[in-house]
């Protein structure tokens, strides 16, 4: 195995040596190896198709890895630490996806020109998520979902939902929080 | 989070309550360092929080009509053409929480996006809550949305003409095949053709863009009365405005056609778009003839006369169709 080049840097810690040494980079190399396979799953499901690929995020993840704060972090909890990574770049993509697209969708309208050259060729993979995420929306509390939907959707703030909905600010809160807690739990039977 | 039984919640939901909270507003400085205390205390905490940005994110890509179609099983969007009354204005929280809970939910469905359609042949003007118009082309497809901070209206097929009631706090934006032509207080046309988009300006100020991409910024080019833009859907590269003939391009809803040295197969083309009796060049000899003249819509007659008298073509109808041959 040829000797890894590791740039030397220069870090604001009380750390002995700044570099990488050679065994932590294994050791960052094993870890990452030991759940490289189950990312690259997660990633595939959560990423919008056509929003970018999903070795680029890999890599991006493995590359942040070795960040010599990172050692610390996936010393104390590896797995968590990668996701975490992991999540966070998906999440950049999927932000600039929706923006790109707008949030606005070309009505599925059998009258419609069948031609759109902008739709973007949804992975299956990807479709099956949005559809669990659209499940997960469709299976809220009615009251919960207003809140979210106006909340998301409309930018209303917590006050005027209140208002419109005659509840009160933190009551609105609990909603967004319930919303959130389970879309979030969507992910997890997504890893 | 400072409530009681905090830590007997499960992380996820901690996580959650932290993402709304700090969601709907700014937080203490002393909160603040509470929220980051809890975020460093464990990797899982971490994790969790980052996934809800991400659920976050990932709601707003689930497309709407979906959402609408399931939900609202009987729903049928294109039937609510005319409401009269938007939900909220018909005040109090009884009434607006029943027809959330009925109609909507999941999506912004018909109370809160509206869509409105023609068919081949058929024009309509369609009222807006805010004062503007807008006339729909026939064969054409237009979803409206307004939000408090946005009147937000798509045109998904064909094309319209639209009336724009001044109002500078609530911009006025339609998007095209992914583009976007802002009003400012005006009276514009947009018509969406397969491939590409052309937008002229009768009156005020418009600007149409181009949004960023991961590969470029923002292009945006602002239009005058009598400018007009016409770009590809797929390469938005080029907005150079041009001097548009506005009587041309506005014709359609006197229900005319202005044709002023148009090659003929576009003119066909473009007649074709109004009727399902549809004009066939069957020569294509003739396809680089030129035609002029202002033609009724649906006035299959008077156009067939035109083509034998100044083309000296043969033309041959049938039910469905109208065949042109030359004449040999």
């Amino acid at each position: 195995m040829a000797v890894p080049r590791v740039n030397l840097r220069l870090v604001d810690s009380n750390r002995e040596a700044d570099l990488l040494s050679l065994s932590q980079r294994e050791y960052v190399e094993q870890l990452y190896g030991r759940y490289r396979g189950d990312l690259h799953g997660y990633i595939a499901r959560l990423l919008p198709s056509g929003a970018g690929d999903i070795e680029s995020i890999l890599q991006e993840t493995y590359v942040r890895l070795l960040r010599q704060d990172s050692l610390d972090k996936l010393s104390d909890n590896a797995r968590a630490y990668i996701y975490t990574t992991a999540t966070n770049l998906v999440r950049d993509s999927v932000r600039r996806h929706v923006r790109q697209k707008g949030d606005w969708h070309e009505p599925l309208d059998e009258t419609a020109h069948p031609v759109d050259e902008h739709s973007p060729q949804h992975g299956a993979q990807w479709q099956q998520s949005l559809e669990r995420i659209r499940m997960a929306l469709a299976a809220l509390k009615p009251v919960t979902r207003d809140v979210f939907i106006l909340s998301r959707f409309h930018e209303y703030s917590y006050p005027e939902i209140a208002e419109r909905l005659s509840l009160s600010t933190r009551s609105i809160e609990r909603h967004m929080s319930k919303a959130l807690s389970h879309l979030r739990k969507t992910l997890d039977d997504l890893l | 989070m400072t409530h009681e039984g905090a830590d007997k919640k499960p992380i996820a939901d901690t996580a959650a309550d932290w993402f709304a909270r700090r969601r709907g507003a700014r937080l203490s400085a002393s909160e603040e360092r509470a929220f980051e205390q809890w975020l460093a205390a464990s990797q899982e905490h971490t994790l969790a929080y980052a996934q809800c940005e991400l659920a976050w994110e990932l709601s707003a890509a689930v497309p709407e009509p979906a959402l609408s179609r399931s939900l609202t099983a009987s729903a049928s969007p294109a039937k609510s053409r005319y409401r009269a009354l938007s939900p909220w204005r018909m005040g109090g929280a009884v009434a607006a929480s029943a027809l959330l809970v009925s109609a909507l939910l999941l999506s912004r469905s018909p109370d809160l996006s509206d869509h409105y359609q023609t068919e081949i042949g058929e024009q309509r003007v369609v009222h807006l809550e805010d004062g503007s118009s807008v006339m729909l082309n026939t064969n054409s497809a237009l979803q409206v949305r307004y939000s408090r901070t946005e009147r937000h209206l798509q045109l998904t097929r064909g094309e319209a003409f639209f009336t724009v009631a001044k109002n500078l706090d609530r911009p006025f934006v339609v998007e095209v095949s992914g583009s976007e032509v802002r009003a400012l207080g005006t009276a514009f046309n947009i018509e969406k053709g397969v491939t590409d988009i052309e937008v002229a300006v009768t009156r005020g100020l418009v600007e149409v863009a181009a949004p960023a991409r991961f590969w470029q910024p923002e292009i945006s080019t602002r239009l005058e009365p009598g400018q007009g833009v016409h770009w590809r859907a797929d390469d938005q590269q080029a907005l150079k405005p041009q001097a548009v003939n506005l009587e041309r391009v506005t014709a359609w809803q006197a229900s005319k056609l202005y044709f002023e040295g148009e090659r003929l197969a576009d003119a066909l083309a473009e007649y074709n778009r109004y009727t399902r009796r549809q004009f066939v060049l069957v020569d294509d000899d003739l396809a680089d003839e030129r035609i002029s003249g202002v033609f009724n819509l649906g006035d299959d007659e008077a156009l067939t006369f035109a083509l034998e008298k100044s083309l000296g073509a043969r033309v041959v109808a049938t039910e469905n169709r109208v065949l042109i041959l030359a004449d040999h």
